[in-house]
């Protein structure tokens, strides 16, 4: 009986909401296609359209305006094209693309548009946010100055990444640099810090490795991952990015943490050469269009750290690079190096020689420099930079066979050490007080006296030992973020405790 | 659909050049008139699409015509033109789109009014009228029948669409009730 009174009552409301349409004339601006295909419309009319505004064509696909010309205007579309015709209509939405946005959307895996592709269901959010926003301007941010632990020592000693920057992983394919990537997101468990993962043009199985990585590790819960895949319309692939930092820049707005990784941005350009080449836009260096800097630098700028008054928030890029052959002098490439606060290079030599991560420190650099470390970290890190570069100068001389006197021996033994040091496997991060330590062990010769191949062992085993002997010792490094001198005594005397425990194992 | 786009041009540049209404007709009569006469005579529109003749001997030809036909001046030169250019393909668009420019030019505003049963004339009347007092403008309506929009009006002037239709309506019922599941 209940359910006939809702029925009837449904019924009441639909026949209500159907007669109060009547009343109401609705005006729409229309325009028609001219020619449709390759993923673009060419379309007349529409010529109060605004730029980059959503456009609906009829079967419920949707474009974007994206060249306003005298006569006519030319749209991507963001679904099948071959559903469109000539002649068919085309409304003005008057609203400029927006994706969804907000808590709701972690753990999800979307599309470009935000649409789920994870099988979860639908999001349910009322936060829209639009997906070309201007970037902070000066006025509202502050100098990037708490560090985002990327978990890998030899980021974290050498190149910091502060939140709020932007630093750019370049290197050929098959070098780690998603690794990175990911190893950067599984760091930041409990940080408070959102991840978003943007994958562009990428092989659906990569995707999805990614995610199983994430899922398995328990990362989803607070990341987002982007996904348009190589299989996808060159027009979804191009809003990926603006998509996932429309996503992050919810959270940096509202006083949190986020950190966006776009993977990789060479295919980004090159969707956008595409979408341009097919909207007959001139071609310039390498086919790309004139404006293919502005692509990537209106995107990057919006990583910032904001001010206090807006709430501190912070959104940090890490957009990657795959190079041909090494060269990094190719016009994308010194684009976004030269949009980045420093970047982080990955050559496949010491890929194959087992350095891994494979980061090239000599040319790596970060721009916002110590400003992004603890005090504890940059302590024992000035010397590790300086102890490598003198390493580096050496091992020419080495290779020459000559003779080396005592110094220069044990410079070059120190060197070999502290590289065998900064290998790390992947998907095992270090929280950074583990990080200071083993580096000062490193730096103060601790390792000094054990052949390089036991330095793996070695960090493995000082770690369990100083967990189980002197947990303390973790606890004042990640606590007062510096050593001082009863501090430095202490590590100095647990380190030679150690030593003693391990040589006698090592024998 | 482009050809519609590139008829445009030729019928303003045509009406631009017209004095008055009475010329216009004139004009509009005497392109009419050619038009059936390139569509009930094959041989015309076979010279006339013939490549091995040159655009120079095409003029010959329609001048020739419409000197016998006693055309004014400025329709020879007109479809001379359009004859020069390699137009000739798009004459049908042109002659049907001729009127709409000439109430453009006057400053009379076209609507194009769907209805799923043809008017009466005391509907069209009154439509006119209405549109006319709120556009303080004169109109002029050119009507057709569409049984797509199912009841109700659709009314489109140039890139605006009045819509009052019933399909309209149900099309905005859909777009909330995606909204509410959204």
């Amino acid at each position: 009986m209940t359910m006939e009174i809702k029925a009837d009552e449904i019924t009441r409301i639909i026949q209500r909401q159907i007669e109060g349409y009547e009343t109401k004339v609705d005006v729409r601006e229309v325009g028609t296609v001219t020619s449709v295909g390759d993923g673009i419309a060419r379309l007349y009319g529409l010529d109060r359209v605004m730029y980059n505004e959503l456009l609906e064509f009829p079967h419920g696909v949707f474009g974007i305006a994206l060249n306003l010309e005298e006569e006519s205007v030319g749209a991507v579309l963001l679904g099948e094209s071959f559903m469109i015709m000539e002649g068919d209509l085309v409304k003005r939405t008057h609203r400029i693309m927006e994706v969804p946005a907000g808590p709701a959307l972690v753990g999800r895996v979307v599309n470009p548009l935000g649409q789920p592709l994870d099988g979860k269901g639908p999001i349910k959010t009322d936060i829209f946010m639009a997906i070309e926003r201007l970037a902070p301007g000066v006025v509202e941010r502050l100098p990037v100055r708490e560090p985002l632990q990327t978990g890998i020592k030899a980021i974290d000693a050498m190149i910091p990444i502060g939140r709020g920057q932007r630093e750019l992983i370049i290197g050929d394919r098959q070098t780690g640099k998603t690794i990175i990537a990911t190893d950067t997101i599984l760091n930041q468990k409990d940080c408070g810090v959102i991840c978003i993962y943007v994958a562009i043009g990428q092989k659906n199985s990569t995707v999805a490795q990614i995610i199983k990585t994430l899922e398995d590790r328990g990362a989803m819960e607070y990341s987002i991952v982007v996904s348009s895949t190589a299989s996808d319309p060159s027009p979804l692939q191009y809003l990926a990015p603006y998509a996932g930092c429309a996503m992050g820049e919810f959270f940096r707005d509202n006083g949190r943490h986020a950190l966006v990784i776009y993977d990789d941005l060479s295919k980004h350009a090159a969707a956008y050469r595409e979408i341009s080449l097919l909207l007959r836009r001139p071609p310039g260096r390498e086919a790309y269009p004139g404006d293919v800097f502005f692509l990537h630098s209106r995107l990057l700028e919006r990583a910032a750290k904001l001010n206090d008054e807006l709430g501190g928030g912070t959104l940090t890029a890490l957009p990657i690079i795959e190079t041909q052959a090494g060269d990094v002098s190719g016009y994308i490439p010194t684009n976004v190096i030269s949009i980045t606060d420093g970047q982080i290079y990955l050559e496949p030599e010491l890929f194959n020689v087992g350095v891994r991560p494979a980061i090239n420190v000599g040319i790596s650099v970060s721009r916002v420099g110590g400003n992004a470390q603890i005090k504890a970290m940059r302590q024992v890190a000035g010397k590790l930079k300086l102890d490598l570069t003198q390493y580096r100068e050496l091992q020419t001389f080495a290779q020459f066979g000559t003779e080396l006197d005592k110094t220069s021996q044990a410079q070059l033994d120190r060197g070999e050490r502290l590289t065998e040091l900064l290998k790390q496997d992947q998907y095992s991060p270090f929280p950074v007080e583990k990080q200071v330590l083993i580096i000062y062990a490193g730096n103060r010769g601790f390792l000094d006296e054990f052949r390089l191949d036991r330095v793996k062992a070695y960090e493995k085993k000082l770690f369990a030992f100083v967990e189980t002997n002197h947990p303390d010792i973790l606890v004042r490094i990640a606590e007062k973020k510096q050593i001082d001198s009863s501090l430095d005594e202490d590590i100095g005397a647990a380190l030679a405790e150690f030593n003693a425990e391990f040589k006698k194992e090592a024998d | 659909m482009k050809n519609q786009l590139l008829a445009k041009k030729y019928t303003r540049g045509l009406v631009g050049a017209l004095k008055d209404e009475a010329e216009f007709r004139r004009v509009q009569g005497e392109i009419q008139g050619f038009a059936g006469l390139m569509r009930s005579r094959e041989e015309l529109r076979g010279a006339l699409a013939n490549p091995l003749l040159n655009a120079r001997k095409k003029v010959g030809i329609v001048r020739d015509i419409l000197d016998r036909m006693g055309c004014l001046d400025k329709t020879i030169r007109f479809l001379s033109l359009v004859v020069r250019h390699g137009r000739l393909e798009i004459l049908p668009e042109i002659e049907a789109g001729a009127p709409a420019a000439w109430n453009e030019r006057q400053g009379v505003l076209t609507f194009e009014v769907s209805s799923v049963v043809p008017l009466t004339e005391k509907q069209k009347d009154r439509l006119k009228a209405e549109l006319e007092r709120l556009e303080r403008k004169p109109v002029s309506l050119a009507f057709q029948a569409d049984p797509a929009i199912i009841g109700g009006l659709s009314l489109r002037k140039g890139n605006v669409v009045y819509d009052v239709s019933v399909e309209g309506n149900l099309l905005k019922l859909k777009e909330k009730i995606q909204e509410g599941q959204r």
